[in-house]
Order: structure tokens, then sequence, then C-alpha cells
């Protein structure tokens, strides 16, 4: 009898989660729940991705004619940079680490939060004032060098460059103690019989990308350091009427920023292995050599900064030497890609919109990496430097690891962040939509570029029209879809259909051992780790039926009912 | 766990290591002014080298690495290993700049212009 008191008393109470165990914006503002933080980080994150977006829009619609359209070339030169330092310093680097990567890291290794909870907080705010210095700057005085700051001219300029740099320094604290927290959570707090050969890949992109946020970011920092030492004690570091050399600003500004673009690439590498590995229900192909190709990436990428500056005065010694190791790199991300195709190859293929988002990634992300290995030719990158080849290549890289993966990543967790299903024929239509915005966007860059088209320029000759017209329509389309995204996920949020606990049928502990939305501290029982994360033929949690995908979903009963426990 | 293996470093072992620290800034001192007669290009490697060992003693009973886990100082060494990666690319643009001949000096495709002009000026 007592027994069912207790049950009929479970059931009338409201199902407690994550979102709803605590109201109100201080319980927000204050939380150090790494789920609620990832959420804080998404509205950041989607905010500033807007307003570069919209940046985006401006600088295609200025490119639609020949001369001036909408804007004056200095007022261009402003956008641009706004457009890259935004998407660079406040979206690309924070989105999938922080966002996705806070939310899911600590439940996929089976711990209750991050390592250190309230360090995780602080990134947070940490962002903010990062984020609030950049904007201080270029809301006073405008910024106009591009986002690499390039000595001289950014020594020279009256633009805001000295906020700007201090913003992109504070944000480096706010990567760097991120990705401390992640380095300590996958060593010291993962689940018993959660080994390193059991870490789903997500979490191995994430530990990789965080080595490189600790040794790579504090080097902007120290270049801020020399900036101010020659700026206040005129010491001669960059300025060559101080004896200095402004090459050495490229080197230690690539040091940093070639890095950083595997600290963007790295987890988006991570959850298309998570994507390709649940809905094409097979373990990954080669999940060793996946998982250590994100490693060999973020210790080659460290080799490889030299690529950007071979029209810069860099000697043909040290020129040769980083062309070599740029094709090196092309290794391990060959690995990847190829593994991610064998995975598919004869495997149960569920055809949803994060696996779509992936595809398109499988797609666009190689012509990405082939135009780089054409760019770290060092004959062939004298043409084609600062073109916009260049700039093709970067968004073929950057969108699809960034933004494509991001969206594939923001689709699969969706149901488990928000315990809500989204509209899946609007969301195929936005893939799609995207996709099709995407490479009409910026694959006629590639042939303005071959055509001699140079970038951040804000006029063309009329030879150039058609090929930019297409560019800027292409562009439309990409918002459109990304428009549709912003609807059918809000509206999903108080109209959805709600989500059972695991509605893709995954292998991994929060699909597998949470309810439909986890409780505060993820999980009633630490779980027991007995299989890898794609092993499903010993998943029988989730095929014990025969069934597969939503069938085949374990959903607890109401009220969070006691969390499947691995037994075998 | 880890906090009570903590080691304790003796004080009188911590003050010897203060005394060796002063007593290596008065060495860089005095042999920063001496004359080394035929060796005075040494004065900056010697200079480099006592601050290394003074490093090396601070990192080792200050910081207390010698006494910590191993991985601990395996993360450190990785930081070294990435100021060694950073100075020795540096320094092959650094050191090898103008390699191919100083492209100022004559204009780049001087050679294919006079083949050019050659003909068009002989009779």
């Amino acid at each position: 009898m007592a027994t069912q008191t207790v049950a009929a008393t479970k059931m009338a109470q409201p199902e407690i989660n994550y979102l709803n165990h605590e109201r109100g914006l201080k319980s927000w503002l204050l939380t150090l729940d790494h789920k609620r933080i990832g959420l804080l980080y998404l509205v950041s994150v989607v905010f500033f991705f807007i307003v570069g977006g919209i940046l985006a829009l401006l600088i295609r619609w200025e490119l639609l004619q020949p001369g001036q359209t909408i804007m004056s070339a200095e007022t261009y030169n402003h956008i641009f940079t706004l457009h890259g330092a935004i998407m660079i310093f406040l979206f690309l680097i924070p989105a999938v680490p922080a966002v996705l990567g806070n939310f899911a890291l600590p439940i996929m290794i089976g711990a209750k939060d991050v390592a250190f909870p309230r360090l995780n907080l602080a990134s947070w705010y940490i962002f903010w004032l990062g984020a609030l210095t950049m904007l201080v700057g270029i809301v006073t005085s405008g910024l106009d060098t591009g986002w690499t700051f390039y000595t001289p001219y950014s020594t020279m300029t009256s633009s805001g460059v000295t906020w700007v740099v201090l913003g992109a320094f504070i944000l480096g604290f706010s990567s760097i103690l991120t990705g401390l927290n992640f380095i300590v959570t996958v060593h010291k707090m993962r689940a018993p019989g959660m080994t390193w050969s059991r870490l789903p890949l997500f979490v191995w992109g994430l530990y990789a990308t965080s080595i490189v946020q600790i040794l790579a970011t504090p080097v902007l920092g120290i270049t801020l350091l020399l900036l101010a030492l020659e700026r206040i004690l005129k010491i001669g570091i960059f300025d060559p009427a101080l004896g200095g050399d402004p090459v050495l600003f490229q080197h230690f500004f690539w040091f940093y920023s070639h890095p950083a673009v595997y600290i963007m690439i790295l987890p988006a590498f991570g959850i298309i292995s998570e994507l390709v590995g649940t809905f094409s229900r097979k373990g990954i192909f080669g999940y060793k050599f996946v998982a250590l190709s994100s490693v060999a990436i973020a210790f080659l990428g460290f080799l490889v900064w030299g690529h950007h500056m071979y029209v810069a005065g860099q000697s043909a010694t040290a020129s040769t030497i980083f062309s070599l190791l740029t094709f090196l790199i092309g290794v391990p991300t060959g690995v990847k890609v190829l593994n991610w195709i064998a995975s598919l190859y004869r495997g149960s293929i569920w055809l949803r919109t994060p696996l779509l988002y992936a595809l398109a990634f499988l797609f666009v992300f190689p012509i990405g990496g082939f135009t780089g290995i054409a760019l770290g030719t060092l004959g062939l990158d004298v043409p084609l430097h600062d073109t916009y080849f260049v700039v093709a290549h970067f968004h073929y890289v950057m969108v699809s690891g960034g933004l494509l993966a991001f969206l594939g990543g923001l689709h699969y967790w969706w149901p488990k962040m928000f315990g809500r299903l989204y509209n899946e024929k609007l969301a195929q239509l936005a893939a799609l939509l995207i996709f099709v915005g995407f490479n009409v966007t910026f694959f006629p860059q590639f042939i303005l570029g071959t055509q001699g088209m140079p970038r951040r320029y804000f006029d063309y000759v009329p030879e150039f029209t058609l090929l930019h017209q297409l560019s800027t329509v292409g562009s439309w389309i990409l918002g459109a879809g990304l428009l549709l995204v912003a609807a059918y996920l809000l509206h999903s949020l108080v109209k959805g259909q709600p989500a059972p606990a695991n509605p893709w049928g995954a292998g991994t502990l929060e699909w597998t051992h949470t309810g439909r939305i986890p409780s505060p501290h993820n999980f009633e029982r630490i779980p027991v780790v007995t299989r890898g994360p794609y092993d499903y033929h010993l998943a029988e949690e989730i095929f014990g039926n025969g069934h597969q995908g939503q069938e085949a979903a374990v959903t607890p009963a109401q009220g969070q009912a006691p969390q499947p426990e691995s037994t075998r | 766990m880890a906090h009570a293996t903590h080691h304790i470093i003796p004080r009188p072992l911590l003050l010897k290591v203060f005394l060796a620290l002063v007593a290596l800034t008065i060495i860089t001192a005095l042999t920063g002014q001496a004359d080394l007669g035929a060796f005075n290009f040494m004065h900056v490697p010697l200079a480099i080298g006592i601050a290394v060992i003074k490093a090396t003693l601070v990192v080792l009973f200050f910081m207390g690495l010698k006494y910590d886990r191993p991985i601990n100082a395996l993360a450190f060494i990785i930081g070294l290993l990435m100021v060694g990666v950073f100075l020795t690319f540096t320094l092959l643009d650094m050191l090898y700049r103008g390699d191919i001949g100083n492209l100022d000096a004559q204009p780049i495709r001087g050679p294919q212009i006079e083949q050019v002009e050659a003909p068009s000026g002989s009779p």
C-alpha cells in the first residue's frame, strides 16, 4: 500500500528537470548547471550570429552591382571587418564547445557536471565582458582592419583596434577556462567503465579542441602585451621605424589564429561522428583512428601557420617547410572523412534532419579542404592570395565546420535540451535551402577568385557582375533557410510534440540514461558503462524490441522514472 | 585525495633555493659587466643559461613540480615545447630572409625583358 501511495504521488507531481527545478532570472544568471550555462551560451552566440549574419547580407547587397550600391567604401570596410570579427570571435569559436559541449559533454561521460562549475559560469561572464569590450571599440570608433589586425595598418588607423584586440584578449580567457574545465572533466569525472576507448567521438573532439585552446590562446595575450610595450615604451617589435618587424606580428597572430581554426573545426568533427554513428546505426569505422586523428590535427595545426604568409615577405625556406606541413594535415583530415563515408556504407541509414546536415558537411567540407591544399601550394598561392578564392575556401571550411555541424548538433540535441520535437518536414526543407543557398553564395566566389577578384574590395569591374549577383542571390536563399530554422525551432518550444527520452535511438549516455529532459544532476545514479558509444549490437536498452528510431525509444515513465542502467 | 599526499617543502630548503637565486642574480650582473676578452660573445648565452637555471629552481622547488605527479611536469614541458616550436619556425623565417635573392636589387622579370628586347634591338 505504502509503495502504491508513493508511486501515485510521484505521478501527480510535475516532472522535475533542469529547466523547471528553479525559476526566475536570478536562477539562470547564477546557475552552476552546465546544461543551463550551455543554454546561456546558446542565446548569446545566436544573438551574435544574427548580428554577423545581417552584416553578411549587407555586404552581399552592396556587391550586387559595381560601384556604390547601399554604402560608402569606408562603411564597407567597417562592415566586413565587423562581420569577420563577430563571426570568428563571438560565434564560431564559442558555438560548438561552449553551447553543445557544455550541454552534452558531462552527460556523455556520465558526470553530474563539469569539474569546475563556478569557473564554467565565470567563463560565460568573461565571454560577455570580452564581447562588450569589443563592441565598445566598434561602436565608438569602428574597425576597418579586417579581423586579422595586420600591422602596420592596425597601428596607424584611428579606428578602435585597441578596444577590439583587448576584447579578443578577454574572450581568450573565456576560451582557456572552458578548455581547462573540459580537460579536467574528461580526465577526472568519467563514469565507471567509461574508458578512453569508450568515449563518444564528440568528447574526443572537444578534448583535442581544449588542448588547442589552452596552448594557443595565451599567445594572443602575449601579442597584445608586445603591442602595448611597443606603443607605450617604444620598444621596436613590430614597427620598422623602431627597428621592429611587421611580419613578426603575422607570426604571432597566426600562431594563435591558425590553431583557432581548429578550435572551430575539431568539435564540429566530433558532432559529425555522433550524427553518422547514430543515424547509420553502425559503429564508427576506425573509431580509434577517428579519435586520434583529432589529436593529430590539434598537434599538426600548430605547425602550419606560415602558410598564411607566403607573400608577406617570409623566407622561402620557412615557406617551403610550412607548405610541406600543410599537406601533412590533409592526412588525418582525410582519415576522418573516409572513415565517416565507410561508416555510412551499408549502414541502416535513417535520414533525419541532423544526418542531412552531416551529409551536407561531407559534401561541402572536402571542397574546403581540397581548395586548402591548393592554397597551401607555394606557387599556386601567389596568384590566389587575397582573392575571393581564399574567401570561398575559408567559408567552405568554416561554414561547413562551424555552421552546418552546429546546426546538425543543435537539431540532434534539441529534443534533449527542451524535451520537444521540431517539425521534421520544415527542418528538412530548411536544411535543403541552407545547403543550396550556401553553395550558390560561395561557389561563384571560387570562380571570381581565379579570375582575379580581390577580397575586401568594395567595387569591381563589370565582367564580375553576374557571378557577384549569383552570390548575392545565394545569400538570400541561405538567409531564408536560417530564418525558417529559427521559426520552427521557436515554434517547437511552445507547440512542439513532447519528445521521448531517446527519439533517435542513439547509444550515448545522454540519450540512454536520462529522462526526456535531464534532471538537474543529470543522473539519479551514476551509470556504469559496459559498452562503447556506437556498439548498437550490445545496446539492448535501445533495440531490445528489434525496432529502431522512435518506436524503439527509451521512454521513461512520467515523473522522471529511474534511469535504465547498463547491466551487462 | 591529492591534498592528503601533498608534499610540504621544508622551510630551510626554500631558504637555500632563495639564496641560490640571489647568488645567481649577482653572478648574472657581474658577468654582464665583466670583460671576457676573447669570450665576450658569451655574454648573452651566459645570461640566458643562468636565467634557465634560475627558472628551473623556481619551477622545481617554489612551484613544487619536483614533488608533483609526472603528468604535471609533462603539461609544463609541453608548454615549453610550444615556445620552442614558435621560436624555431619564426627563426626559420627571420634568419633566412632574402634566401631567394634580393628581389629589390633588380627587376623581377629582368632576364625575360632582356630576352624579349634583344631581338627587337638587333638590326
